[in-house]
């Protein structure tokens, strides 16, 4: 059976090859399990596949995929918190789990400790802000195609990121103070003095 | 633009979301307020731990494959495809350039870390950015961002790029900034400056270091260790490394020439 025009599934498969890492870290850290995240990841992208025949074909692709992912890793956590017998809200995450064995990736080497407690603050968000900070701040999907993703007006999206910022420079302080303490060499640029 | 705008405003101006006009507002303000512009340092700086460390995860290869299986879509094309971000930049594809067209000496440059498959280790390092060379030129020398001054262009890529934009000049010998692009090869982010001369064009690529391998060269004091050069259809890619940057610099110039642009750009 066919689904969507052959525009669309092209549109399609060079989106999901060019976002399919930042797919998977979504679904990743909405969830803080690699088998549920591929599960996400698999799941939304058959869903999407079936559903071309209703994408728009003057929408924003990215921001689709991103807006089924999303459900699909809230139904993941919804299916969670009824195992755990938890009543579900995507404002709170400390029920859920999220704070497992698996909550650090493989990946972080050069730096372990830093990396252990940033995935630590950011797992410690709940669900909505993480999100966020995940769609804007790392997969840097603009405002607008963060709330498509999310199926929130923008003001939404801006206030979830402000309350998720004050929550990681409070967690993360020691990390931001090392860093925003240094002053910068003389003949470095100047992208953090903000002064032009 | 009052206090409270100001503040409201300070996050969108982090992530890049104000207009024109708002955002010459709120850089003015920054430089009347140093605490707000402390406040915009400790953001930016948020942002860059968490883009840096947040995009080192990547979907396992077991699960790569079942879905690109299942869709039909090309792994090996992969790396072409990861152009630049459309959310900030605008969707703008990649030509493929013809493969297998290296010079001899490039056989060595190989990639340890961030291409997935042993079949295209060999070869995709430099091609990369031999294609999207191309494809600035193909493209009529688009870029994201016009730009003559490397402080304001600096400024630019921000916290967009996950390592510092080291010092770079403005103008080379005869080719001058005109702007730049942020592009996404080799699983990586990277500055790209664009600099146009009389005769001809160059790109200077920005990358971190990490898990490429840089083809053995000589030393070059005023550029940095393991300085080779590399000739493809026409194109000349000078590829050298320093402190944890790796630098690619592409032209349609010659390689003595460009060697004397680079070292005016870095050196």
């Amino acid at each position: 059976m066919k689904f969507g025009t052959n525009i669309t599934q092209n549109t399609f498969r060079e989106t999901v090859s060019r976002e399919f890492d930042a797919l998977y870290r979504t679904a990743y850290r909405m969830l803080y399990n690699r088998a549920e995240a591929e599960d996400a990841v698999q799941e939304s992208l058959d869903k999407a596949w079936r559903n071309l025949d209703r994408f728009n074909s003057d929408g924003n692709m990215r921001a689709w995929l991103f807006a089924i992912l999303h459900n699909s890793c809230l139904d993941h956590l919804r299916a969670r918190a009824r195992r755990n017998n938890v009543p579900f809200d995507p404002e709170t995450a400390q029920d859920l789990g999220l704070h497992s064995e698996e909550v650090l990736p493989e990946a972080f080497v050069a730096n372990q400790q830093l990396g252990q407690q940033i995935e630590e603050a950011v797992a410690a968000l709940p669900a909505d802000q993480r999100a966020a900070v995940q769609l804007v701040i790392i997969e840097q999907l603009s405002y607008a195609e963060a709330a498509e993703a999310l199926s929130v007006p923008i003001g939404t999206v801006r206030s979830r990121l402000s309350r998720a910022r004050a929550k990681l420079c409070e967690d993360l302080s020691d990390y931001l103070d090392e860093r925003f303490g240094k002053e910068p060499p003389e003949d470095t640029p100047t992208r953090l003095r903000l002064v032009r | 633009m009052n206090t409270e705008k100001t503040m409201s405003g300070l996050e969108p101006y982090i992530d890049d979301e104000l207009s024109l006009e708002d955002k010459l507002q709120m850089e003015a303000q920054l430089k009347r307020d140093g605490d707000l512009a402390e406040t915009a340092r400790k953001l930016e700086t948020l942002n860059e731990l968490l883009c840096e460390h947040g995009r080192e995860t990547t979907a396992p290869q077991p699960l790569r494959t079942a879905v690109f299986e299942k869709f039909d879509i090309d792994e090996t094309r992969v790396s072409e495809a990861s152009g630049p971000r459309p959310g900030l930049l605008g969707r703008r594809s990649f030509l493929i350039g013809a493969g297998g067209t290296l010079a001899a000496g490039v056989a060595g440059f190989g990639v340890l870390s961030t291409l997935r498959t042993p079949a295209t280790r060999s070869e995709s390092a430099v091609e990369t950015f031999f294609h999207d060379f191309e494809t600035y030129l193909a493209k009529d020398r688009a870029i994201d961002i016009a730009e003559t001054s490397m402080v304001r262009l600096a400024q630019w890529y921000g916290s967009r790029l996950p390592f510092r934009l080291p010092p770079v000049g403005s103008a080379g010998q005869t080719a001058s900034l005109v702007g730049g692009r942020l592009c996404w090869l080799l699983e990586r982010r990277l500055a790209s400056l664009s600099y146009e001369g009389q005769d001809g064009s160059m790109v200077l690529y920005i990358m971190n270091a990490d898990g490429i391998a840089v083809p053995e060269g000589r030393s070059e004091p005023a550029l940095g260790e393991n300085v080779s050069w590399h000739r493809s259809d026409g194109h000349t890619s000078l590829v050298w490394r320093s402190d944890a940057l790796l630098y690619v610099m592409v032209s349609q110039f010659e390689v003595r020439r460009l060697m004397a642009e680079a070292r005016a750009l870095v050196g």
